[in-house]
């Protein structure tokens, strides 16, 4: 029976992609102070992707794995020391297999940047020192791969991997492991390495019983049979294993093929058109030209295209292997049916590969991990809440006002119970923040490197936990915040030391939970903002006016408006003005917000607060009509009395109301939700100043009413997506009440406004 | 110089004298002092033998006892290195520094 393997892909790729995140840290890790059991980790997340890959068939992954491994291999063992050299080249390839793993996973070609990479790891494997690990052309790579590739044709061969993991009473039964790996020595070069972990200790140690095994590498040009045959005796009292593996070197043998290949159809069919013309040459066999054309032909996009040439290329080699010798038939032959078949396949992997991809998008879906206790727990809460119906209904099967105050405690128990339970799977939606954290050292590193600054990276609080969909969309935010306090924030190592700090610069990134939100604060020990500047940038740039007002606080906010930079140099990090304008939207987005501190000469930090999920919220309720609706209390600014409004008219029909300094549009969403009749048309009104993503409206609204946590359903899953509308949610009567989306609101608003001024026009 | 006691392994170092050695070793370790190994004779070695070596020196070690190897035979050495031993038995160390 077939198994179909890519139901299983979806978890390789989380655990390559976990992998390469470990391995990614280690190679932090191991920069700073190495360890072998660092590079024990590194080695094991690579082997296991490349298992991992090589099951699946993900060839390129599975070789490009194998030469990381050889050289993570003599890391292990101690026979090439850690260099940063080295780090650096880990680490690019970390890089590059998650691309390579992102594009197999996106049913895309895998491309060549891999092959760069290889070579590199080749010439230091053959003890050469990587001069230039950025190979840019490719035509230097091919000067570059030819001769090692010419090198290792000669002596190619390879080796055996043998593991013998024998059981304790080998020895007893005469069969003497010594005896067998010397006969196994006796076919080539014999390298043994024992595992001796299973020996116990001296005093339990039962002397006639065998606790090693061995992992054997031999090199010898044997046959596999030969082996097995040492072996024969103890098959049946052993584990072995016996693999015919490659030697590294050799490996570049097939690199420089797979370069080629990788290149494509249009490489291959170069290929036969050289051969068909060389071979008209030789044996002067008049051939149309035509023909030809239609070899040339292969070079181009169309898989029908290639369909056609391949035939052609058939007609001639056929034309011409008449009177040519057999070898030049063979081989442009064998050419012809290779590009022909890889062409076949071709248009049917297309039409193929179409259709996975649309059902892929259907079904891919992500997937989180979650600790056994919190699942435990879920289940004893179920149980308990089986236990409290249970008793609940038998109390409603003869229920007599005596049994009154069992029900009120029944109950209140069932309740207890179910928040619990709301709490528990809200639980597992949370995750340590640790993993957002860990994908900073690796860029602090290397942004450090490119600054010339000397930086820590302090990570404080990793274990704190939130929502998962937080995490995904913070994770953005904060490396632009790092990467600022890295730019901007610390001051270069001259300016640090003339100000008397310690040449090193600290960024500390920090994440605790306060009342229902996370904190996370990114702070530097840097030159701090000077407020003046900004003052003065602002002004120059027309955000406020010169002499106006402002608390340092605000004047701090500034550099959150959009199209604000102080930076004298806009540099490649950062600088051009966009960025924390996004930054705050986006934690605004999230229902968070931003607080910057600033200490001239001592350094910044910023604290960002967030909802711990976004599956809940703090919402205000309010009436329209007979209608509730559900507000976001943090969107909501402040609500006025319509009596004590002055609204006026601009562009038309557009009712403003004005606020402080700004005029504010109002937004009646009796007329926006075209509600009809209703309640409440004697009640005056109110108007509530709401913002969201830095605009504000004022909603034309009946009453406040009460203000409660509510769970938001999806309208989009239940109904469709209506602009102005983020969700549902269940009342405690029951009733469905809509969630507004102030921004959406706004849009709407300005869309309507904007039809309204055109009609008047 | 600290006081030591010495083990001689006779000629063979396998699994039939594995048991006899064992308890001589056991004496040895009872001392609680550095252990000299006299392997000079040593003719006849296998797996067991090894292992039992292998296991006193870590035992020793761990009572913070030393032991050394006091001419280790070629037939010992040479059956150390097919079964991938030598590290483990101090055998490349002994005899790189040609142990007295």
């Amino acid at each position: 029976m077939e198994i179909d393997l890519s139901q299983f892909h979806q978890v390789f790729f989380e655990e390559s992609f976990e992998g390469l995140d470990v391995m990614e840290q280690e190679l932090l890790n191991l920069e700073e102070d190495s360890d072998l059991e660092n590079v024990n980790t590194i080695f094991r997340a690579a082997h296991s992707i490349k298992g991992g890959s090589a099951t699946f068939n993900f060839k390129d992954v599975a070789d490009f794995t194998h030469v990381m491994e050889t050289l993570l291999d003599e890391m292990r063992e101690g026979s090439r020391p850690v260099t940063r050299e080295i780090i650096d080249l880990l680490l690019k390839s970390v890089d590059c297999l998650r691309g390579m793993l992102n594009k197999i996973q996106d049913d895309e070609p895998v491309g060549e940047a891999h092959c760069e990479l290889i070579n590199s790891f080749n010439l230091l494997l053959s003890g050469e020192a990587i001069v230039e690990t950025e190979v840019n052309t490719a035509a230097e790579q091919a000067v570059e791969t030819q001769p090692i590739a010419a090198d290792t044709t000669e002596d190619l061969h390879h080796y055996w991997n043998i593991q013998f993991i024998p059981q304790s009473h080998i020895l007893e039964t005469g069969n003497e492991p010594v005896r067998m790996f010397r006969e196994l020595k006796g076919m080539g070069v014999l390298e043994s390495t024992v595992d001796v972990s299973k020996v116990p200790d001296f005093d339990e140690l039962v002397p006639e019983s065998c606790f090693l095994s061995w992992r054997l590498r031999l090199d010898a040009d044997t046959e596999y049979d030969t082996i097995k045959e040492v072996f024969e005796w103890v098959e049946d009292e052993c584990e072995l294993t016996i693999d015919n593996a490659e030697e590294p070197e050799v490996k570049k043998q097939d690199v420089k093929k797979q370069e080629v290949e990788k290149q494509g159809p249009i490489t291959e069919s170069e290929i036969s058109v050289d051969t068909v013309i060389s071979d008209k040459e030789v044996t002067a066999v008049e051939t149309d030209d035509i023909e030809v054309s239609g070899a040339e032909k292969t070079t181009g996009d169309s898989s029908s295209d290639k369909m056609e040439s391949t035939n052609a290329i058939v007609s001639i080699s056929g034309a011409v292997s008449n009177k040519t010798s057999d070898v030049a038939k063979e081989k442009s032959q064998k050419l012809a049916t290779e590009t022909q078949n890889s062409s076949q396949a071709k248009v049917k992997s297309t039409a193929v590969n179409e259709e996975k991809k649309n059902q892929k998008k259907a079904t891919s879906t992500a997937s989180i991990r979650v600790g056994i206790d919190k699942v435990d727990t879920l289940i004893d809460l179920v149980g308990e809440l089986v236990i409290t119906q249970s008793m609940l209904s038998e109390l409603g099967d003869n229920f007599t006002m005596a049994k009154l105050n069992q029900l009120v405690s029944g109950l209140s128990e069932l309740e207890q119970n179910t928040r619990e339970l709301q709490e528990s799977v809200m639980r597992i939606r949370m995750l340590p923040i640790g993993f957002v954290f860990n994908r900073l050292p690796r860029m602090v590193r290397d942004l450090s490197s490119q600054l010339g600054k000397k930086v820590h990276l302090a990570i404080k609080g990793e274990s704190t936990e939130l929502d998962k969909t937080v995490m995904e969309q913070i994770g953005d935010p904060l490396t632009h915040l790092v990467r600022n306090a890295l730019d901007h924030g610390l001051e270069s190592t001259e300016q640090r030391i003339a100000a008397g700090k310690s040449e090193e610069g600290t960024v500390t990134l920090n994440a605790f939970h306060q009342g229902g939100n996370i904190v996370i604060e990114v702070s530097d020990n840097g030159g701090g903002i000077d407020p003046d500047v900004i003052y003065d940038k602002a002004v120059e740039k027309g955000m406020i006016q010169q002499g106006e007002e402002l608390v340092k606080e605000q004047i701090l906010g500034l550099i959150m408006e959009p199209g604000f930079s102080t930076a004298a140099v806009v540099s490649d990090v950062s600088g051009r003005g966009v960025g924390m304008d996004v930054v705050k939207r986006n934690i605004n987005n999230l229902g968070g917000s931003v607080e910057i501190e600033s200490n001239l000469g001592k350094g910044t930090t910023f604290t960002i607060r967030l909802p711990l999920t976004l599956a809940i919220l703090d919402g205000q309720l309010i009436r329209v009509a007979n209608e509730v609706y559900v507000l976001p209390l943090v969107s909501i600014i402040e609500s006025i009395p319509l009596s004590m409004v002055e609204i006026s008219k601009i562009a038309g029909d557009m009712k403003v109301y004005k606020l402080h300094n700004e005029y504010v549009p109002i937004i009646d969403l009796r007329e926006e939700f075209v509600i009809q009749r209703g309640g409440g048309a004697n009640s005056e009104g109110l108007l509530a100043i709401v913002e969201g993503e830095n605009r504000k409206i004022a909603l034309k609204i009946d009453d406040l009413m009460g203000q409660q946590q509510v769970v938001i359903k999806s309208l989009d899953s239940h109904y469709k997506s209506i602009q102005g509308v983020s969700g549902a949610t269940i009342l405690g009567d029951g009733r469905v009440s809509l969630i507004l989306d102030i921004v959406g609101l706004a849009k709407r608003a300005a869309i309507r406004a904007n039809h309204r001024r055109e009609k008047v026009a | 110089m600290s006081k030591k006691t010495t083990v001689s392994l006779g000629t063979a170092l396998d699994i039939a004298h594995a048991s006899s050695l064992k308890s001589r070793l056991v004496t040895a370790l009872t001392k609680n002092i550095p252990v000299q190994l006299t392997s000079d004779k040593v003719e006849r070695v296998d797996t067991a033998g090894l292992q039992l070596i292998f296991a006193f020196i870590k035992k020793a070690e761990t009572q913070g006892n030393s032991v050394h190897w006091y001419k280790p035979s070629d037939a010992l050495i040479n059956a150390s290195e097919i079964l991938g031993l030598q590290s483990e038995l101090k055998l490349n160390q002994a005899r790189r520094e040609g142990v007295v």
